[in-house]
């Protein structure tokens, strides 16, 4: 009799949960909602005389909390969340073809001053971080599980998005009985990070659409060493999202245009108003480039910057690495507030941020400190280069 | 829970939590029925509601937490280590000194000698093992993130203990509540049914405990340790704690912690048991009258139970009036005292088994005063004990082997003696039915150590001669009121106390607690004595005037039985080699890292300690050994750093079972010979 009660009491947990989920991704994710309620018809488990929630096909979910424990401890013994986003080092950029004929050191100076942070002293080639636990920009989550993962990665890691990808819709579907995302999701938010679901069937879909919110939410030099989080054993389909993911990462991992080549097209506009020719990108201002505008353009980036930097405590890696991630999403979101220069620094503070980050990931973390202030003191040495590069421009026109 | 709010979302949220409530509900009916009428007593409780989409908790202070808050400012004190500690629950540098695991000298008092070479071999191996230095932990590590015990104080959320369990390999997790509402509210977040099912599965345990009052949760705390795993599973255990209300939790450890020693008392010891199935062979071949249960003593009868307390000296004239009206029983060394006093106890009490209580009853003013008095002694009693009085009468102590060799199946009463005199003499009075006891030197303390007895006993006295046994009484006595506590008193704020007296006071607090038709006066300016009443006034009573009749009671309640000593010797002998075949049998399966060595040690213990096999005649003579030898093995094993060191000391610590077990059973074998031998002459 008391088994029964027991019994029934489990099933309506479990269903509740379901329901739960679901509104919660009505309210959340709508369109992974409807993706969800087309999943299975058929309750895909059942409850045993022992009271034991079993799962068709899949073995005691009684004991799961046990068996995805010592499945995730093994993949970690294995090293399977080393497994990360391996990308080949930035290296000093070569600009110095370019110095020469467009006169701005500015660029070097600011890469010289980055990689001199991380003198031989700081670095340790041997040093493996673990981004996963030491402040990850972005994660990406190989499957739910039953949700214990998604438990473990919101206590434990330090992840500022994480992106579930799911291509099995069955697995997301037993998922939906046994986690409860509104206590994840409101976690991990309040923790400050952000949580992504993807679920596609078909695996380049579901490559094309991580890779392409990866880049909305993140630089792309950031996308190194972002940890693959597997929830289960590796099969050939999990193997192909991780090998297609890699690929997507390693063509998002470029050289991006910079301040360097900004400053030419600048001082060829200041050139061709000067002659009343028509100049591209000029058009909404017909009075020609307002020297005044820009360097306010400038220090507004800047005061932007050290605003960002200000608050921020660079001791600890994942609020460093956060506050970096926040300076480009910021820069991004406000590149319409900077008509003029924001192409061009953004572009610079890109290849700075690549540089800055290979050099992170190989300094152990009591030595990051004095790196992370060195970084500051090279961008604003940057500013100033700006400053000064701009004061040359409008000088010479 | 403020339902009339809250959107379709946090509707179908509620109902899932509801729904987990209900699980545990259930799962507690049916699995741990005591805290489901914890939780059925306090009723429905309205412990959160939903305040702009987020669940408030709001039994946490006044303003409420958010889950999420909470969730994550735990996380964040569980990442910096803030929740977690390691405890040592009584030091161990018994480790380091072979010696002091061998005491009671040269044990020539003994019939066997077995347990101090056990310890002393396991001493030595372990000393071994350890050299050189760094081979030794910091402190005790049974395997990384393994605990064989986790001590996890609960929260409103659970989400402590879902960690205990995600990150730590755990064989026992006991939970612990200080306040209802807290299980209550966790019971919506948590799922204990999940966690119940994880245990069950690793053949580990999981365990509530609970209390409403902080001093109240750590005597609960201690007596479920006592009474579910050997004492020493505390040492390196894990404590775990976060949440509101941290000083309580602290409160409650420190309480806890405070008189974690008594969990180390009263163990026992083999060749203890030994000495005492030898003794009451002989007793038994001696056909001394049984005590067969309680006669129907008169309701206003009076006992006046004397202890040796230095309150004896200022009472005594007390106890001279009121000797023609009530049942004087003297206790231990209180008969030297009185005998010099010249009062004639009605009974006198025994309970040790070694030679000592001989060699102080023959102390020549003794021996002549106790020679006309009954003497009430247990059947382990240096058989010399009762060819002391012309009334022999025996009495069977509760969880000792020597009782079975008199009543195997358990037929005739036991009582509770222990640990010291006065705590069997009380335990008799109240056994037999006494309904008015009045308590004299029973102190438990002193006001001050340099009179810590009567000055009439032999503590104060001058001795003629004394033999080598009296003086080593004597020195010891002495000895005992050097380190002092101070314990609440009875007539006074404070007096002085010992770590023994404590445990004896404890003891003789629960076994009043058992007759709760009996009243307790405590007349002594000693400790106070916990559910006996503070008298210092006995003018005021009705004595039972026909005290002829009520000793007659007391002598008719004892009689002589048909004894078979060889047939239970042959029995316990037999429940010895099971006993040894089934430990064998468990330990047989390899262990190939420290963290198996310790699941295979604690599943010995599981079997020892198995409700089962505890109510086995045997249990008394084998558990204490095993506590003993147990607790050595484990907190050596914590010590040892190198994996293969750690296999290498199981094997050794198997060596020394077998060789215990060996022991055992020659000597019981010896004891049926001796038991043959003494028949046949009879």
């Amino acid at each position: 009799m008391k088994s029964d009660l027991l019994k029934n009491a489990l099933l309506q947990k479990v269903l509740a949960n379901y329901q739960a989920n679901l509104y919660f991704l009505r309210k959340h994710y709508p369109s992974l909602f409807e993706v969800s309620i087309s999943a299975g018809e058929n309750l895909p488990f059942y409850i045993d005389d022992d009271c034991s929630v079993v799962v068709i096909g899949e073995g005691e979910v009684d004991v799961l909390l046990k068996d995805e424990k010592c499945f995730f401890n093994d993949q970690l013994k294995k090293g399977f969340l080393s497994l990360a986003a391996e990308v080949g080092d930035s290296g000093v950029k070569d600009f110095g073809s370019k110095i020469e004929g467009f006169f701005s050191c500015t660029d070097i100076v600011a890469i010289d001053n980055i990689n001199s942070c991380f003198n031989k002293q700081v670095l340790d080639e041997d040093f493996q971080i673990d981004m996963s636990r030491d402040g990850a920009c972005v994660s990406f989550l190989m499957g739910g599980g039953y949700g214990w993962i998604l438990n473990k990665i919101v206590d434990d890691y330090s992840v500022r998005h994480l992106i579930l990808c799911e291509s099995d819709l069955n697995c997301w579907n037993n998922l939906l009985f046994f986690v409860d995302l509104q206590d994840v999701y409101d976690r991990f938010v309040h923790k400050g990070g952000a949580l992504s679901l993807v679920v596609r069937t078909d695996e380049k879909e579901l490559v094309r659409a991580v890779s392409t919110h990866a880049t909305m939410i993140t630089p792309p030099f950031m996308l190194k060493k972002a940890p693959f989080v597997l929830s289960r054993e590796i099969d050939p389909s999990m193997n192909n999202i991780f090998n297609g993911l890699l690929e997507s990462i390693l063509h998002l991992h470029q050289d991006c245009s910079s301040w360097s080549d900004a400053i030419p097209g600048l001082r060829n506009a200041l050139a061709d108003i000067k002659n009343n020719m028509p100049t591209a990108g000029f058009e909404k201002d017909p009075g020609g480039l307002d020297s005044r505008l820009i360097f306010e353009e400038v220090e507004s980036i800047r005061v932007l910057v050290d605003s960002l930097f200000s608050s921020v405590n660079f001791s600890c890696v994942a609020e460093g690495v956060w506050c970096l991630a926040n300076l480009y999403e910021t820069i991004q979101e406000r590149s319409s507030d900077w008509p003029c220069v924001s192409v061009g620094i953004y572009g610079s503070l890109l290849n700075f941020g690549r540089v800055f980050y290979d050099g992170v990931l190989k300094t152990p973390p009591e030595k990051r400190l004095q790196c992370f202030d060195g970084f500051k003191l090279a961008l604003q040495v940057f500013f100033d280069g700006v400053v000064c590069d701009l004061n040359k421009c409008f000088a010479g026109s | 829970m403020g339902i009339d709010r809250v959107d379709a979302c946090e509707q179908a949220y509620l109902c899932s939590l509801k729904s987990q409530f209900e699980v545990n509900l259930e799962f507690f009916k049916s699995k741990i029925p005591a805290v489901a009428a914890w939780i059925e007593e306090a009723g429905l409780l309205d412990v959160f509601h939903f305040e702009d989409g987020c669940v408030v908790i709001d039994c946490v202070g006044e303003k409420g937490v958010f889950l999420r808050s909470l969730k994550c400012h735990y996380s964040d004190l569980y990442r910096q280590g803030l929740c977690f500690s390691q405890y040592t629950a009584v030091d161990t540098s018994y480790l380091e000194n072979v010696e002091s695991l061998s005491g009671h000298g040269d044990f020539s008092g003994f019939f066997t000698y077995i347990e101090p070479k056990a310890r002393r071999k396991i001493l030595q191996d372990l000393k071994g093992l350890l050299l050189p230095g760094d081979s030794r932990n910091g402190s005790f590590n049974y395997g990384k993130n393994f605990l064989p015990l986790a001590l996890c104080f609960g929260d409103e959320i659970g989400w402590l203990v879902n960690k205990v369990v995600d990150d730590w390999d755990v064989c026992n997790l006991v939970l612990i509540f200080d306040d209802v509402k807290k299980l209550y509210s966790s019971m919506f977040f948590v799922d204990y049914y999940s966690i119940y099912k994880k245990f069950l599965v690793d053949e580990g345990s999981f365990s509530i405990i609970f209390g409403q009052g902080l001093s109240d949760l750590a005597v609960n705390i201690r007596k479920f340790v006592w009474g579910s795993w050997p004492p020493y599973i505390l040492q390196g255990a894990g404590i775990f704690f976060a949440g509101v209300g941290l000083s309580g939790v602290k409160e409650v450890w420190r309480s806890f912690a405070n008189e974690v020693w008594l969990l180390f008392r009263g163990w026992g010891f083999i060749d203890d048991e030994m000495l005492g199935l030898h003794n009451s062979v002989l007793n038994s071949l001696a056909n001394y009258p049984v005590y067969k249960g309680a006669p129907n003593i008169p309701e206003d009868a009076v006992a006046v139970v004397v202890g040796n307390g230095p309150s004896l000296d200022s009472l005594a004239e007390v106890v001279r009036g009121l000797s023609s009206s009530s049942i004087i029983i003297s206790c231990g060394s209180s008969i030297t005292a009185l005998a010099r006093l010249g009062i004639k106890p009605d009974i006198h009490f025994e309970i040790e088994r070694t030679r000592m209580t001989y060699s102080l009853l023959v102390e020549p003013a003794t021996k002549s005063w106790v020679e006309n008095v009954p003497i009430v002694a247990l059947s382990i009693m240096p058989s010399g004990v009762f060819e002391l009085t012309d009334r022999p009468l025996m009495l069977l102590k509760q969880t000792d082997v020597g009782s079975f060799v008199c009543d195997f199946f358990s037929e005739l009463p036991r009582v509770c003696t222990t640990p010291t005199c006065t705590n069997g003499g009380v335990a008799f009075a109240l056994n037999v039915g006494f309904k008015k006891i009045c308590l004299v030197g029973v102190d438990f303390g002193f006001l001050d150590n340099q009179y810590h007895h009567s000055k009439s006993s032999i503590y104060h006295c001058d001795v003629d001669n004394p033999s080598e046994d009296l003086e080593l009484i004597i020195k010891s006595g002495h000895d005992q009121a050097k380190d002092v506590v101070s314990v609440p008193g009875n007539f006074r704020d404070i007096v002085l106390s010992t770590d023994s007296f404590i445990f004896a006071k404890n003891t003789m607090e629960q076994e009043i607690e058992r007759f709760p038709d009996s009243v307790v006066y405590n007349m002594c300016d000693g400790a106070l004595i916990k559910g006996a009443v503070p008298c210092e006034d006995v003018s005021g009573f009705e004595f039972f005037s026909k005290k002829e009749e009520v000793l007659n009671l007391i002598f008719s309640a004892f009689s002589v039985v048909d004894v078979d000593v060889k047939r239970n010797l042959c029995f316990l002998r037999d429940q010895v080699i099971s006993m040894c075949d089934d430990v064998f049998k468990i330990s047989r399966r390899q262990a190939v890292n420290k963290k198996e060595v310790v699941r295979l040690f604690l599943s010995i213990n599981y079997y020892v300690m198995d409700p089962v096999h505890l109510n086995a005649q045997i249990s008394p003579l084998i558990r204490g050994g095993f506590f003993h030898l147990g607790r050595a093995f484990y907190d050596g094993l914590g010590l040892i750093k190198d994996e293969s060191k750690a296999l290498e000391f199981w094997d050794c610590y198997l060596q020394v079972l077998r060789d215990v077990f060996d022991g055992i059973i020659s000597g019981i074998e010896e004891l049926i010979v001796l038991a043959e031998a003494k028949k046949e002459v009879a």
